[in-house]
Order: C-alpha cells, then sequence, then structure tokens
C-alpha cells in the first residue's frame, strides 16, 4: 500500500483458479494480491494503449484489403446485392 | 474526404466470389491514393455481421466485426437525432423494398456532410448521394 496516494476502491470477481494463481504470485513476491493486480492492469493498459495506436498507424485502406486477402472463398454471388438473405422471399 | 461505408461493398470485401467483387476492388485501388476517413453505420453492421454469418461463417463475420471497431472507422449509433430523422426518409420514400438501414444511411449521409457513399445501390444516386463508384469512373 502506497500510503497518501489516493486509491479508488473496485471490487473485483475471481474464478477460483485466477484467485489462486494471483494469491500464489503474491506470496511468492512477497507483495500483497491488490499489488499484483494494480501492476497487472497498469501494463495491460499501456499495452492496449500501444496495440491501439499500432492499429491506428495503418492505413484505413489496409484494413479494407486484409479483408479482401482473407476473404471467405465460396458463399452467394448475390449476397451484397439480394435482401432475401435478410428478410426471406417476397411475400405478395 | 468523408466515406460512408455501406453494407454491399462490406460484402464484397469479404465474399471472393460476390458479383461486386470487382467494382470494389477498383474503388479500393483508387482510394489507396487518398486519405479518406470511413464512416459506418451501427445499421449496417448489424445487416453485414448477420449476412456473413448466415451465408458464409462466424469467422468472416468476426473479421468484419475487428476492423469496423479497429480504430479505423467512426462508428454512427442510432442516436435519436438519427433514428428520427431516418424514419421521417422511410415514411417518404415509395419503393416497397425500402429498408431502415438505408434511410439511416440517407440520414447520416446528409447530417454529417459526406462527400461519398462506397456503395453500388443506384437507389442512394436517386436519393441524391454521390456513389464511390461515379467519382472513381471520373479520374
Amino acid at each position: 500500500m502506497v500510503y497518501g496516494v489516493y486509491m479508488k476502491r473496485k471490487q473485483v470477481m475471481l474464478t477460483p483458479e485466477l484467485n489462486y494463481q494471483l494469491e500464489q504470485l503474491a506470496k511468492k513476491r512477497g507483495s500483497s494480491a491488490s499489488l499484483v493486480v494494480r501492476e497487472a492492469l497498469a501494463v495491460y493498459v499501456v499495452d492496449s494503449r500501444n496495440e491501439q495506436k499500432k492499429k491506428k498507424k495503418m492505413k484505413p485502406v489496409d484494413g479494407m484489403k486484409n479483408m479482401l486477402k482473407n476473404s471467405f472463398k465460396g458463399g452467394p454471388e448475390d449476397l451484397s446485392t439480394n435482401d432475401w438473405y435478410l428478410y426471406g422471399p417476397d411475400v405478395k | 474526404m468523408k466515406i460512408l461505408v455501406d453494407a454491399d461493398a462490406f460484402i464484397a470485401m469479404n465474399i471472393e466470389t460476390d458479383e461486386l467483387r470487382k467494382k470494389t476492388i477498383q474503388c479500393i485501388d483508387w482510394l489507396e491514393k487518398k486519405d479518406p476517413d470511413f464512416y459506418v453505420t451501427w445499421d449496417v453492421i448489424d445487416e453485414v455481421s448477420t449476412k456473413l454469418r448466415y451465408a458464409a461463417n462466424k469467422e468472416t463475420a468476426f473479421q468484419f466485426l475487428d476492423e469496423v471497431y479497429s480504430g479505423r472507422y467512426e462508428v454512427i449509433l442510432p442516436v435519436e437525432d438519427f433514428v428520427f430523422r431516418s424514419l421521417k426518409i422511410f415514411k417518404e420514400i415509395v419503393p416497397k423494398h425500402t429498408s431502415l438501414t438505408y434511410c439511416m444511411n440517407i440520414a447520416v449521409y446528409r447530417k454529417l456532410e459526406m462527400d461519398v457513399i462506397f456503395s453500388f445501390d443506384k437507389g442512394y444516386k436517386k436519393a441524391g448521394l454521390t456513389l464511390l463508384q461515379e467519382v472513381v469512373l471520373k479520374y
């Protein structure tokens, strides 16, 4: 616990397995479970931010080209133009 | 350049045998030289992911969802203002085969002053929108 630093309390639900691993890790490090969670979250937040930045660096068109490259082989030829696939056959 | 991307273009990007595939590739090649800002309505995301999951597979649908939420698109949620605008258009439009998704796209295009719509649906042209393909063919 870092005294004098404002902290916000969050309640987190953990699976028994994850809770066990967290307790073990805290014990091994000689610290608290809270500290381990804070450290892990801090790393996760930075990683996520970096990942987002990396994605944004890609040109928008590159994402479209990725979809072209990994597109589904086969499927109906008129999927883009026929709403039958969404709404069913035309009922008179 | 503000581009609203419609469902038909997204499907042609994700289905190799789709009949709009060649035209879609032509548009993407043209866009490569530009610096476009892409916009997509939630209604289009709903339609495309549903169609892809049904007619292709869930992996293709997930690929599409990952792309639109990659940060490279501005996702337009159906907030009240857009909903009322799209309902007004829905009531005004005559043809039977008119979806709310189509009306939402027209409403968003007009309100956010898009430059073009990446779609091959000629109905948009009749509604006064500019199709990306028209611009591409001029060059």
